[in-house]
């Protein structure tokens, strides 16, 4: 009875890899694009390129050097939500259960979740810059590139917390407030419909 | 203004220019951004339909059943003996 169980946990845990991979080899390839772009303009021939050039450029020059980057974003993001998140929580409700604050169970979990979230990709963006690099520089290896980009963001790591912790709190109070102003319109809506007349 | 330069720079002039400069850089960046967004989307909208179709359990009534929230014997002894805190 628990072996097809384990199978469609594996199946699920892979597919939901597979989403995460989405994510991230859209933006390797939108980091990659911007980056040749940018690049370009640095140049004395002041020469500037569309997007669309700038994403053939790339898909010419690094695309499997791109896609195992991104791969390995994946790999790390889904390991890191289904495997490292469930445990690093574990202990929560027993904590919040021996300090009988239970009751806010839902709400606690939500922030330590968004907490270490903004954790790991305060990390993750360590790796950001090899991207750019792996473009630039064509005989440069993976491992080279997040070498390099590892100790070129060596300091940053604070910044990084604050910077993604700012826009959080920015973006999660924009969508609280827009979901709230559409569901009181709505309500509202409901309330002054012609049906009441 | 020291160093002969002597363009004058009011609020006006940096606001204005601010906006030219993020609108021309909008006008470059936005469109392949929601291409590419709206691509992702759909990959990402398949791939959750497949990963709903990969459950054992169909229904929450099922998944809710009593044997389901017995607590396991180690967990127990855990809770029991170990505390957080004092």
């Amino acid at each position: 009875m628990w072996f097809p169980r384990l199978l469609f946990a594996l199946g699920r845990t892979f597919v939901s890899s597979g989403e995460w991979w989405v994510v991230w080899v859209v933006f390797t390839f939108m980091l990659a694009s911007v980056a040749v772009r940018m690049l370009q303009e640095r140049k004395p021939t002041d020469a500037t390129i569309g997007m669309g050039e700038a994403f053939r450029f790339v898909r010419s020059s690094r695309l499997g050097d791109l896609i195992r980057v991104s791969a390995l974003a994946g790999i790390a993001t889904a390991l890191f939500t289904i495997f490292l998140v469930p445990l690093l929580l574990r202990p929560l409700p027993l904590l919040l259960f021996q300090l009988h604050l239970l009751h806010d169970y839902l709400i606690v979990y939500d922030w330590a979740t968004a907490a270490v979230t903004l954790l790991f990709f305060a990390l993750m963006t360590k790796i950001a810059l090899a991207v750019p690099e792996l473009v630039d520089d064509q005989g440069v290896t993976i491992a080279q590139a997040i070498r390099n980009s590892t100790m070129a963001t060596a300091g940053w790591e604070v910044f990084f917390l604050l910077e993604f912790g700012v826009i959080g709190l920015i973006g999660g109070n924009l969508y609280f407030a827009g979901k709230d102003l559409l569901e009181g319109s709505w309500k509202h809506g409901q309330l002054t419909q012609p049906a009441l007349n | 203004m020291s160093g002969g330069h002597s363009v004058t720079t009011s609020w006006g002039t940096v606001s204005v220019d601010a906006l030219t400069c993020f609108r021309k850089e909008f006008q470059v960046y936005f469109p392949p951004a929601l291409l590419a967004s709206g691509v992702a989307y759909l990959c990402i909208y398949l791939l959750q339909t497949i990963r709903e179709k990969l459950v054992i359990t169909h229904s929450y009534e099922s998944a809710m059943e009593p044997e389901r929230f017995v607590v396991p014997a180690f967990a127990f002894r855990a809770g029991k003996n170990f505390r957080l805190v004092r």
